[in-house]
C-alpha cells in the first residue's frame, strides 16, 4: 500500500513494483496493460482512469520487469479537488483473456497548490 | 448507496495511509457502512442523494370533514374531503418532485389502476417549500387551491431527495441556518475513527476504562465489555451527535 501527497496541478513521478499475491515480483509482458486509476467512494467513474495503451505519457512499463512509472501531468490534476483519494495500479493480463488483476493499491492525497503563472516567464 | 466517507480518509485519519495492514483495510471497510448507517438513523433521513417513490399520506387524516361512499372503478371506495393542504415528504431533504399523482380510490399502489391518471402540475397544482434554492429541508409539498385526499396511499410522490457526493465534498453551505453540510462527512468519518478504533482495541485485547483503581499497593480495574458499553449501535458519541445535531430532523 502506497501514499502520495501529489500538489493540484504539477508534475509527479513514482514508480510502482508489480507484485503477486504471494509479495512475490510479477514481470509485465509486452501485450499487457497497465492500468492507474483514481477515485473517490464508491463512485462509478473515476477521476482518473489512465492505461499504457491509450497514456503512454502517464503509464509506462518495460516489458520483461516488474516496474512500472507512474506520471501525473500537471493537466491530470490541476481539476481535482484537495482531497483525500484511493488509488488502484491494475494489470490487464494478456495471457489470460486480458483479466484485470489488482497488484497495488494506494492513497493519493492531492494538496493545495498556489494559484498565479505557472509557466517559464524567460 | 453512495457512501459519505471514503476508505482512504479514513485511513489517512487513523495515521495508516501507507502502513495499513491487510487486517487495517479489511477492518475499515467493516467500519464505514455501520458508522454511516448509525449517522444516517440519528438524523432520521439517508443523507445521500437518491430518488424516492412514497405512497402518502401514510395513515388516514384525522381531520377528514365530509366522508362520502361511492364506487370508483368497480371498487367501492370511503371518501372524503379533509383541510390538509400539506404533505410531509419522509426524506430529507427534498432537492425536487419528479412527479405527483393523486388518485382518492387508490390502495397504496396495489389497485389494478391505481394512479392511471394524469399527474398533477407542479406550480399550478402543488409547490414545494424549498428553504433554499434546491433545497427543502421540511419537506412540506403545498395543495394549490384544495387539499390533499384524506385517505392513505392516495398520493403517489416520486422524488430526489439527500445530497451528492460532490456535495457533501465540496461542503456546500446548504445546511439548515445556512450551514455546510461537510459535517456530514467529519461526523461520519469520526465515528467510523471510533469504531475502528472500538473493534481493534477490543481484538487486540486491550482492556475497556478503568472502573476502579487504588494507589497503595498500586492496583486497578478494568472493564470487560468497553464495546458493548460504548457500541454505536445503541448510542453515538457525544462529539459525533454535536456535529450533527443542526441537521437533526425535527419535523414529521
Amino acid at each position: 500500500m502506497f501514499q502520495l501527497n501529489v500538489p493540484r496541478g504539477r508534475k509527479v513521478s513514482w514508480t510502482v513494483q508489480v507484485e503477486d499475491a504471494a509479495g512475490d515480483d510479477s514481470t509485465i509482458a509486452s501485450g499487457d496493460v497497465v492500468r492507474f486509476k483514481l477515485y473517490r467512494r464508491n463512485n462509478s467513474t473515476p477521476s482518473l482512469d489512465l492505461n499504457s495503451d491509450d497514456d503512454t505519457s502517464n503509464v509506462a512499463f518495460t516489458a520483461g520487469t516488474n516496474d512500472v512509472t507512474l506520471t501525473l501531468l500537471q493537466a491530470n490534476t490541476s481539476g481535482l479537488t484537495p482531497d483525500v483519494y484511493s488509488a488502484e495500479v491494475s494489470v490487464v493480463d494478456s495471457s489470460e483473456s486480458d483479466a484485470i488483476k489488482q497488484v497495488e493499491d494506494g492513497i493519493v492525497v492531492i494538496t493545495a497548490t498556489g494559484g498565479g503563472d505557472v509557466d517559464n516567464p524567460a | 448507496m453512495t457512501q459519505i466517507i471514503d476508505r482512504s480518509e479514513l485511513l489517512i485519519a487513523l495515521g495508516l495511509g501507507s502502513t495499513a495492514t491487510d487486517a487495517d483495510v479489511a477492518l475499515a471497510e467493516l467500519v464505514i457502512p455501520s458508522a454511516e448507517a448509525s449517522i444516517r438513523s440519528f438524523v432520521g433521513y439517508t443523507i445521500t442523494q437518491a430518488t424516492y417513490t412514497h405512497y402518502l399520506p401514510s395513515r388516514n387524516l384525522d381531520y377528514g370533514i365530509v366522508r362520502t361512499y361511492e364506487v370508483i372503478n368497480n371498487r367501492l371506495t370511503v371518501n372524503g374531503t379533509s383541510d390538509a393542504d400539506i404533505l410531509f415528504l419522509p426524506e430529507r431533504p427534498v432537492r425536487s418532485i419528479t412527479s405527483i399523482n393523486e388518485d382518492s380510490s387508490a390502495h397504496f399502489g396495489q389497485g389494478g389502476s391505481d394512479f392511471s391518471g394524469a399527474n398533477l402540475t407542479g406550480g399550478t397544482d402543488y409547490e414545494l417549500q424549498y428553504t433554499t434554492s434546491g433545497v427543502c429541508w421540511n419537506g412540506i409539498v403545498r395543495r394549490i387551491n384544495g387539499t390533499w385526499p384524506y385517505r392513505a396511499g392516495t398520493v403517489k410522490v416520486v422524488y430526489v431527495a439527500g445530497f451528492t457526493a460532490a456535495e457533501i465534498d465540496a461542503g456546500a453551505v446548504i445546511g439548515p441556518g445556512q450551514t455546510s453540510i461537510r459535517a456530514f462527512r467529519d461526523a461520519a468519518l469520526l465515528a467510523a475513527v471510533i469504531k475502528f478504533k472500538q473493534h481493534k482495541n477490543y481484538y487486540d485485547g486491550v482492556n475497556g476504562p478503568v472502573t476502579s483503581e487504588r494507589l497503595g499497593r498500586w492496583g486497578a480495574s478494568y472493564s470487560q465489555n468497553s464495546v458493548a458499553t460504548m457500541s454505536m449501535t445503541t448510542q453515538l458519541p457525544d462529539e459525533v451527535k454535536d456535529i450533527l445535531q443542526p441537521f437533526v430532523r425535527m419535523s414529521l
